[in-house]
């Protein structure tokens, strides 16, 4: 508990107004007899128009700092700041990606693609336009009054990614979004983001189980223990973009993806370790 | 199977006399004949034609007595008779009268009642258990006790119809609006969703399959409410025709009047599945919650 406090004045690495500050976050779930420490001590900052990836196990808190970020799960310690003020990312300042597309099967993949415009009365007319550019941007073009289930999951995703930016978020926050994708799919989505991130200039929060897929896209890794939820480490990868299937079997992308890959084995057997004594 | 693409031999084919959906037919090989696969609606015809066929048999020959079982013919000739001299359009339009108007009456109560329940977990902890014991009680046993209270006439019926039906409405709507796609709300939650927008975008979409499968059931319930009501208390109606008949000893025509609300029960289901299909055009499964 002292850790925690102690590490606020840490800080994260200073310099210009970041988008978004994350200062000392953790988060404690109470039970009816226990205490669960899922996130401890969180720190890192987040540069507008950069791409940063959670990297972790299951049961590392990833998903859960993502939607603190989110404001969709409360704060035990510490705070959360986008744009200078201290506060989760406001609603409809975000758009949100999940593992599932989470279409609604009773809308066309147009009415789909708009609903942020529904919630947040938006012109309808300029959403509708704003829709086909988006569908064209994914590679979805005129597929726009199909329904989800006429779709393969990989057309859902992209479905999905192109309603998460059709307000024009300022951050795309995205929970393992090829996660239920096959492999070849995934893979062909990660360059796909690449592009969209590098065309649309969002930032881009992204969680995902995959070492090689946070490699090729992130600006920032944020790597993840558990027991409790912690950062290991943070990397930085400086490649130039756009990263191809070559950058990633460059010496400096593999000693990344095997240092972060060592660490979280380490951090695997150690935990495992605790549990036994 | 096996992986090479070689043409069957002799003996594979001798042994089965089918070939394995792998293998590719070439050149002078055997024809194989694509089997024909008789449908599912010739049995389920002839099976009806038979025992068509065997019950006039029964009666013709008295192997059966005729106040057991009506012959086909005799009831065919009973259906033509009240047709034509207007008995079963006037029984059939009173029954139909009740059984929808109780069927309306049940859906939006039940609807409205799921809607609140859904809003207030309170409302449902009270209301609920209440709902259960009452469903718990045979409406049949309490038809005589409402017509007491409401009279002899088409009121009492359509209570009972209403009392029948609203359950499988309640129950089934109240499932799905008790569902909750956590994605599909913490993306509405995300965009500053109100808890009204969530409900009309959300969360009564979701909810359709389920309520058409419960008044996919009230419908059917309806009817079986609307003859109940007519057996214990009413002056006209399918129900009280076939007590009617039956008091006269005219089997073939209760057998009549059954065959009337056999083909009722089948329109009213056929008429919801329609409704369904229009409404629910995106769900490929519905759950039905049975009582």
């Amino acid at each position: 508990m002292t850790q925690d406090v102690s590490s606020v004045t840490k800080g994260p690495p200073s310099g210009a107004e970041p988008l978004i500050r994350i200062e000392g976050v953790g988060k404690t779930f109470v039970g009816a007899a226990d205490r669960t420490v899922a996130l401890r001590d969180i720190s890192f900052d987040v540069e507008a128009g950069s791409f940063v990836s959670f990297v972790g196990p299951s049961g590392c808190g990833k998903t859960t700092l993502l939607k603190m970020c989110a404001g969709l799960i409360s704060l035990s310690t510490g705070s959360i700041s986008y744009r200078g003020a201290r506060r989760p990312i406001p609603p409809g300042d975000m758009g949100m990606v999940f593992q599932t597309a989470a279409l609604m099967p009773w809308r066309t993949v147009m009415r789909n693609i708009t609903y942020p415009a529904d919630v947040l009365h938006l012109d309808k007319r300029e959403a509708r336009s704003r829709a086909l550019e988006l569908l064209k941007l994914v590679g979805l073009e005129g597929k726009e009054s199909r329904l989800p289930q006429q779709l393969s999951g990989g057309q859902q995703q992209r479905v999905s990614i192109a309603r998460g930016l059709l307000h024009d978020p300022a951050v795309l926050l995205m929970d393992e979004p090829f996660g239920a994708l096959d492999a070849l799919t995934r893979e062909d989505m990660g360059f796909e983001l690449q592009r969209i991130h590098q065309q649309s200039g969002k930032t881009i929060l992204f969680v995902t189980h995959s070492i090689p897929e946070s490699v090729l896209l992130s600006d920032q890794i944020i790597v993840l223990g558990t027991r409790p939820g912690r950062i290991l480490k943070t990397y930085r990868v400086p490649l130039p973009r756009p990263r191809t299937i070559e950058h990633l079997q460059s010496p400096g992308m593999q000693e990344i993806s095997a240092e972060i890959r060592a660490l979280l084995s380490d951090n695997e057997s150690r935990s495992v370790g605790m549990l036994g004594d | 199977m096996s992986e090479q693409l070689t043409r069957p031999s002799s003996e594979e084919l001798d042994a089965t006399g089918l070939l394995s959906p792998g293998h590719a037919v070439i050149g002078e090989g055997p024809a194989v004949r694509r089997r024909f696969r008789v449908p599912d609606w010739v049995y389920t015809t002839l099976i009806v034609v038979g025992l068509l066929v065997l019950g006039q048999l029964a009666v013709d020959h008295g192997w059966v007595s005729k106040l057991m079982v009506a012959s086909p013919t005799s009831v065919w000739v009973e259906l033509k008779q009240g047709f034509s001299n207007g008995i079963y359009l006037h029984a059939i339009n009173r029954t139909l009268v009740s059984t929808l108007v109780g069927f309306v009456i049940a859906a939006v109560a039940g609807n409205l009642l799921a809607v609140l329940m859904a809003m207030s977990g309170r409302f449902e902890g009270i209301i609920f258990p209440l709902v259960v014991a009452f469903q718990s009680l045979p409406k049949v046993a309490i038809a005589p006790l409402i017509v007491i209270w409401v009279g002899f006439g088409i009121s009492s019926q359509i209570l009972v119809v209403v009392l029948v039906a609203i359950f499988p409405v309640l129950v089934n709507s109240l499932q799905g609006l008790r569902l909750r796609d956590r994605e599909q709300y913490e993306l509405s939650k995300s965009l500053g969703a109100s808890a009204w927008q969530i409900a009309r975008w959300v969360r009564f979409p979701a909810s359709l399959p389920y309520v058409f499968a419960g008044l996919r059931l009230a419908a059917v319930f309806s009817l079986l409410g609307a003859i109940t009501a007519e057996f214990v208390g009413s002056s006209e109606g399918l129900g009280v025709l076939m007590l009617q008949q039956r008091a006269s000893l005219n089997v073939p025509g209760t057998f009549a009047t059954l065959l009337v609300l056999m083909v009722f029960g089948v329109a009213l289901n056929e008429i919801m599945s329609f409704i369904e299909r229009r409404v629910v055009y995106w769900s490929r499964e519905v759950t039905t919650l049975n009582v």
